[in-house]
């Protein structure tokens, strides 16, 4: 459903990605791994329409969205996590979570997210009228991702999920990406965490300076000695 | 090539009272003087970012302190110095409270300040006249006039020059760029923006103090109101905030504007001007020495020095 | 007695009145970090207009007001659509230079437009409503009423940002325009919305203005100075900061002008920067 066409993408004179080539099919979860600075926000941010690539096209449903304004993209079903959260602090969990049904077809579901989400996150109805720039690191990044499940995503992007998360939460981070998944959403997952997200994910990507190193099943990248010295540390 | 020119220049604005042209020369006197504003202005705001609107309160302190101290009998130069130290003092002073502030917030309560000013200028009536505005001894002053305020811009325009080779100017900008980071690596931020605004501050004290002896007159309108207030700003911004030459160039062109439009036009040149203003604002954000053309003439004949 | 009570009320109805200016430059400001240098235009122009259609029709300024709204929406939305937008992508610094030329330079312009069309002199609509005595104290229906709609507004403002998509997608925009786009809102349009609801609000205070004090063409620059210190006084983008800002300048004004009249303005600026010193990012600003 998502066809990352080489993409090249710059930063001023700067080029951050060289001809990045991806896909998502329907239903999917694939990984894009990568060490720091290896483009993986910027690569996602292009997806999202926040940044315009010099080259190269993205396809999302078989249309072309690599020239769409970003809240046109949100309404066709592809929703980012941001790795900053980007919550609105002064607003309560629960007007954070109303503002991510904010477009039509979501907004008439709103009853029905709401049970889905707080039954992933029971946490966040206890804390629904805490002001989100008050809660914990944890339950901020609970927000963001239920904020992300209100829009009702049919591909959801989340950029490093797990960081800065206690290992517990962590894990329970994984379990709620694999059941969101189950109800039929597209994941694209950016980690650092490269063990646990092969283990959730269908297929995944490597980026190394700004191009895609290698491809494949997850089982099979598992297995690979590159991936298993530079990035597992085995 | 750019010694050269500035040679030129300075030479032709040297013998220029020679040719006894009063008309020009009052002109170019308020020029020197928006020049110097504009310039100063800039020393702060250009190169540290702090967009200082409360800029010409230095100036209306200045020259009603040497207003006001010279009336007194105080000897002439003393009053000048006087002048100038009222602004620094007022800087110093200022300064603790107001760089808590950032951005916005920063601009705007420096603007205040110059209400603030205006309104205690006003009302303080016993001291300063009021509305009814402060005279000083009257005499014919247009040349040594000129000449002082040529003096004045060669030194901030020099001074500026200075600052941008300096490791001073170095750390201006890197407040500008990122105030957190520089105070992180160790930049001692509060000590420089106070530095750069009490050098701003005595620019624009002295030339207030040679404004008031120049023209005999002053009240708090001319000094303090809303547009003197804006529009040294607004020339820094329109020539080209941060690189030398910019708000000489901001100052000259609005000036030459303003000129053509009052000569031109009957009804509307205010409209005009700002419409001037605007425009340049839309579609040259970066000011005037910063679209292309400008820009590489500049960097051809050497005139382009930016922090 | 009667007479700190009658200051009082003349004091809170003139903060309402800044505050119902202010709020809207404070909105403005939240949403696309522009100071609006040309905000009191669109109050004289309220209040222009309400002048202009009185003085044809004779018929309540008030209604007047509430006719013009749609007007005033449109204004500012386009203002906002051709002058602002173009200088959205630029770098913040650059932005900030740039909003500040062209909402000066648009602020000059209008007001000398104005002043060439309409004439440069005072206007005021001199429309009078009878007045009662309640005990010892002297209450004019029209003070009266224009408190009522400056409380109704202000309710109405804070139910608008509460309770609609539109408003809390204008919170959403101030408090992280990122966090906005990313839930699928359009911050541009939301920008362009937002200066028309400044303009909306400016002109009903110029209706106000209009009938309770008087406007002049010249008059925009130093309203807007006052109402930016006043946003500043109670935290930039806070509601509640405004209405508590201006009425501090309201009251301290009313109180002081009665004892002396020159010294009210001075006051207002001397508490404004007194309340910086102490609180810098203003009383209710984070
Ligand atoms: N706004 C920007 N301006 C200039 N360069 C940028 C910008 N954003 C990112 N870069 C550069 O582009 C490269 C890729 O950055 P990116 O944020 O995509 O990396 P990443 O893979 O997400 O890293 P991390 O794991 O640390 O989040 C880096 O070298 C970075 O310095
Ligand atoms: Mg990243």
């Amino acid at each position: 459903m998502l066809e990352i066409n080489g993409i090249e993408v710059f930063y001023g004179d700067y080029q951050a990605l060289f001809g990045v080539e991806a896909t998502v099919a329907s239903a999917e979860i694939v990984s894009l791994l990568g060490a720091n600075g290896a483009g993986k926000t910027t690569t996602i941010n292009t997806i999202c329409g926040f940044i315009r690539p010099r080259a190269g096209t993205i396809h999302f449903d078989n249309t072309i969205i690599h020239k769409m304004s970003a809240n046109k993209i949100v309404e066709k079903g592809l929703i980012q996590i941001p790795e900053e959260r980007m919550l609105f602090p002064d607003m309560t969990v629960l007007e954070n979570l109303q503002m991510g049904a904010y477009l039509g077809r979501a907004r008439k579901k709103l009853a029905d997210s709401m049970d889905w989400v707080y039954g992933l996150f029971p946490i966040l109805q206890k804390r629904q009228s805490q002001l989100a720039g008050t809660l914990s690191g944890g339950e901020q990044q609970m927000v963001a991702i239920g904020r992300g499940l209100m829009s009702l995503p049919r591909l959801l992007i989340l950029d490093e999920p797990s960081l800065g998360l206690a290992p517990m939460l962590v894990a329970e981070v994984f379990q709620v990406i694999q059941k969101i998944n189950q109800e039929g959403v597209a994941i694209l997952l950016v980690e650092q965490n490269v063990h646990q997200s092969l283990k959730i994910s269908n297929r995944a990507y490597l980026l190394e300076n700004g191009s895609i190193a290698m491809e494949g099943r997850a089982s099979e990248l598992l297995d690979r000695d590159y991936i298993r010295e530079s990035y597992l540390g085995i | 090539m750019n010694r050269i020119i500035l040679g030129i220049v300075l030479l032709f604005l040297l013998i220029f009272p020679v040719f006894n042209l009063p008309y020009l020369n009052t002109f170019l006197i308020i020029l020197f003087m928006y020049i110097l504003l504009a310039e100063s202005y800039d020393i702060l705001g250009g190169y540290t970012g702090y967009i200082n609107m409360g800029h010409i309160a230095f100036f209306g302190i200045g020259a009603y302190t040497f207003g006001l101290l010279w009336n007194t009998g105080l000897s002439l130069y003393l009053s000048f110095l006087a002048g100038t130290l009222a602004a620094v003092v007022f800087a110093i002073l200022i300064s603790f409270p107001l760089f808590r502030l950032q951005g916005a917030y920063f601009s705007l309560a420096a603007f205040a300040l110059v209400k603030l000013m205006e309104h205690l200028t006003l009302n303080l009536s016993s001291i300063t006249h009021g509305s009814d505005g402060l005279k000083v001894l009257e005499g014919n002053r247009m040349i040594p006039m000129y000449y002082l305020s040529l003096l004045l811009v060669v030194a901030v325009v020099v001074v500026s020059f200075l600052i941008t080779r300096s490791r001073f100017g170095l750390a201006m900008a890197s407040v500008r760029e990122e105030e957190e980071i520089a105070f992180d690596f160790g930049v001692p931020v509060q000590r420089i923006k106070t530095t750069a605004m009490v050098i701003s501050a005595s620019f624009a004290g002295l030339m207030g103090s040679f404004y008031t002896w120049y023209t005999i007159f002053i009240n708090p309108s001319m000094v303090f109101g809303t547009e003197m207030a804006l529009m040294p700003i607004a020339m820094a911004m329109l020539g080209g905030s941060g690189v030398i030459i910019g708000p000489v160039i901001g100052a000259v062109f609005l000036l030459i504007v303003e000129e053509t439009l009052w000569t031109r036009f009957a009804y509307l040149h205010t409209a005009a001007y700002g419409l001037v203003i605007l425009l340049v604002g839309l579609f040259m954000p970066g000011g005037l020495v910063r679209l292309r053309p400008v820009r590489r003439f500049l960097i051809r004949v050497g005139l382009f020095k930016e922090l | 007695m009667e007479i700190a009570i009658q200051l009082v009320i003349a004091g809170i109805l003139q903060g309402g009145l800044y505050a119902l200016a202010a709020f809207g430059l404070s909105l403005i400001f939240g949403v696309s970090n522009v100071l609006n240098l040309a905000h009191g235009e669109f109050l004289m122009l309220g209040g222009l207009f309400c002048f202009l259609i009185f003085s044809a029709t004779g018929l309540n300024p008030f209604l007047i007001g509430l006719m013009i709204l749609p007007f005033a929406f449109f204004l500012g939305y386009i203002f906002d659509r051709f002058l602002m937008r173009p200088l959205a992508g630029k770098k913040e610094h650059i932005r900030l230079m740039s909003s500040i030329l062209v909402t000066l330079g648009a602020a000059l312009c209008i007001g000398d437009v104005t002043s060439f069309l309409a004439g440069a002199e005072e206007k005021g609509v001199d429309y009078s409503m009878p007045s009662f005595f309640w005990g010892d104290l002297y209450i004019s229906y029209l003070r009266l009423l224009a408190m009522v709609m400056i409380a109704g507004l202000t309710v109405g403002i804070h139910y608008y940002l509460k309770k609609t998509y539109t408003g809390r997608a204008l919170r959403a925009t101030t408090q992280n325009i990122r966090g906005a786009m990313l839930v699928g809102v359009d911050t541009s349009r939301i920008r362009s919305v937002t200066f028309g609801i400044g303009s909306m609000l400016a002109s009903i205070a110029g209706v106000f203005y209009v009938v309770l004090l008087s406007i002049s063409p010249d008059m925009g620059l130093t309203v807007t100075i006052k109402y930016l210190c006043i946003i500043v006084l109670g935290g930039l983008g806070s509601l509640i900061g405004s209405l508590v800002g201006g009425v501090i300048l309201g009251l301290t004004e009313s109180i002081v002008s009665y004892y002396n009249p020159h010294w009210g303005q001075t006051a207002a600026f001397l508490i404004l920067v007194l309340i910086l010193l102490i609180r810098p990012k203003g009383l209710f600003g984070k």
